[in-house]
């Protein structure tokens, strides 16, 4: 009987340690993700910039791209219907950088005005 | 008479396999996700468990279910011919510049009905020696033949490895002269070798007929029309041929596994959480065409972690062990019984390094696997 309770004791243990250990990986991913987001969000700008150049429409985020030099597509942010930047990508070089937590939105932290996003799409033809 | 009961071991591992999925809702990417995912999971292991319960050391009871999974995948199998009579475009995937047409059936692509019919292909062979009447021996001889035609029609080279790696194994475990084994070994690969030619004889399309006249040059605003999200790592260069399905190619997976990998490495110890495999991979990949890795247990890792993906293997292990043991002390129809559950299990794990299957219990191929594995600790049965 002993032996069953030490084993179901060190079960839960181990289990509490892993809820522990998930949850920090959940942090840590999330933190280093949103860090990637913001410094692509700042290269960006402002949203109304100048080199704002196109859009994409999917289910889950909407995108304005962003040119630099002849790469129309350069710099890239999406943003959920929340205004959270959910993804950002930067291909700038060879290849894309690219930053996501569209696994996990809720923990998104970089932030932007979703009706002035709603606007530029609408600028550029996206939504009718 | 001594009561029996299943061998523990996949049992315990099965529960701590569990367990995990349950618990990574503490962690999860996708709460509720992983709450109805891995409840499902929880369903299929007490079904699975129960069924092996009420039928420890009853090889007659373990044929029935055997038959019964089978039954199952014709009918599958048979209502996917009834699609195709019926609208040719809902049954068959149009032929593109990657892949030639590929029949899916009922499937929601031409993988999903094929992963039940390689699992079934060893069941039925069992089924075929155990037959004694003709008309029951030409009834199972055609299920084979309509499991082998449609996996060979849907293209699926995953599938069709599979099922000669259960087809294997059956033979090598049969108790019967090396040289009839032997035989029949070159019979399966004699199979399977025209089986795979037969596959390559429908052909993708040209690009020369997929591009319309060009019209005067436009500026596309809208990104996705011109580089697709899904589509921009691995794209070749402006004027490169287009990506074309191989026989040994990959179809885009080594570049979708490799992703994965690196997504992996993101949260390596407990993963994005139960259920979580289909937001977790973000297909990205020139070439690859699906929202999961297509490898269970890089899809595993994605969900739990090392900590999962090692659970899994345990469980795995443990299963393989009392195959062994079944093999090696079980005679007469038990025996027949074990030998077509353990091909099953084998061509389940051959099949889950290039399906993600394994632990998405609505998946057709899922329960049929878990099963004809759990059966094998009830044949095993010891006295309690």
């Amino acid at each position: 009987m002993r032996r069953w309770l030490a084993v179901a004791g060190a079960v839960v243990l181990a289990l509490a340690a892993l809820v522990v250990v998930g949850r920090h990986e959940r942090s840590r991913h999330a933190a280093s993700e949103n860090r990637k987001i913001a410094e692509i969000r700042r290269l960006v700008g402002p949203l109304d910039s100048p080199s704002l150049d196109a859009f994409r429409l999917l289910p889950q985020f909407s995108c304005l791209l962003y040119k630099r030099r002849d790469n129309r597509f350069a710099l890239e942010l999406c943003v959920d219907a929340q205004g959270r930047v959910v993804e950002a990508i930067d291909r700038r070089g060879r290849t894309p950088r690219i930053a996501s937590l569209r696994e996990d939105p809720s923990h998104a932290t970089v932030r932007v005005e979703r009706a002035e996003v709603d606007r530029l799409l609408r600028k550029l033809g996206a939504l009718s | 008479m001594p009561r029996r009961r299943p061998r523990a071991g996949p049992f315990v591992a099965l529960g701590a396999f569990v367990t995990l999925a349950l618990v990574s809702s503490a962690w999860s990417a996708r709460t509720g996700w992983t709450e109805r995912r891995s409840g499902a999971l929880l369903l299929l292991a007490v079904a699975g468990s129960a069924l092996a319960a009420a039928t420890a050391a009853r090889p007659e009871a373990v044929r029935r279910i055997l038959e019964a999974l089978v039954a199952a995948a014709a009918i599958v199998a048979l209502l996917g011919l009834y699609l195709l009579w019926v609208s040719h475009e809902q049954a068959v995937q149009s032929a593109s510049v990657q892949y030639p047409a590929r029949y899916r059936g009922i499937g929601q692509n031409p993988n999903t009905v094929p992963l039940l019919l390689a699992l079934a292909v060893p069941l039925t062979l069992w089924l075929w020696t155990e037959a004694r009447a003709r008309s029951r021996k030409a009834l199972v001889a055609g299920a084979l033949l309509l499991f082998d035609g449609s996996i060979v029609a849907s293209g699926s080279r995953g599938a069709l490895i599979a099922a000669l790696a259960g087809a294997i194994v059956w033979v090598v475990t049969l108790r019967r002269p090396w040289r009839l084994r032997l035989a029949l070994l070159a019979a399966a690969a004699t199979v399977f070798a025209a089986d795979v030619a037969i596959t390559q004889i429908p052909k993708p399309l040209s690009p020369a007929a997929v591009h319309g006249a060009s019209g005067p040059h436009r500026v596309v605003k809208d990104a996705e029309l011109v580089v697709p999200l899904e589509d921009e790592l691995g794209r070749p260069g402006k004027g490169a041929p287009p990506i074309r399905r191989t026989l040994f190619g990959t179809s885009g997976r080594a570049r979708a596994w490799d992703g994965a990998l690196h997504q992996i490495a993101r949260r390596p110890v407990a993963g994005f959480g139960f259920g979580t495999e289909q937001f977790a991979f973000v297909d990205r990949y020139y070439g690859f065409d699906s929202s999961v890795p297509e490898n269970s247990y890089l899809g595993v890792a994605l969900q739990l972690g090392v900590v999962g993906l090692a659970a899994l293997l345990i469980l795995l292990g443990a299963l393989a062990a009392v195959a062994v043991r079944a093999l090696r002390t079980l005679t007469g129809r038990a025996l027949a019984a074990a030998q077509a559950c353990a091909s099953v299990v084998v061509a389940g794990v051959v099949l889950g390094l290039t399906q993600s299957y394994l632990t998405s219990p609505g998946n057709l191929a899922s329960s049929t696997f878990w099963i004809a594995a759990l059966c094998l600790p009830a044949l095993a049965a010891e006295n309690v």
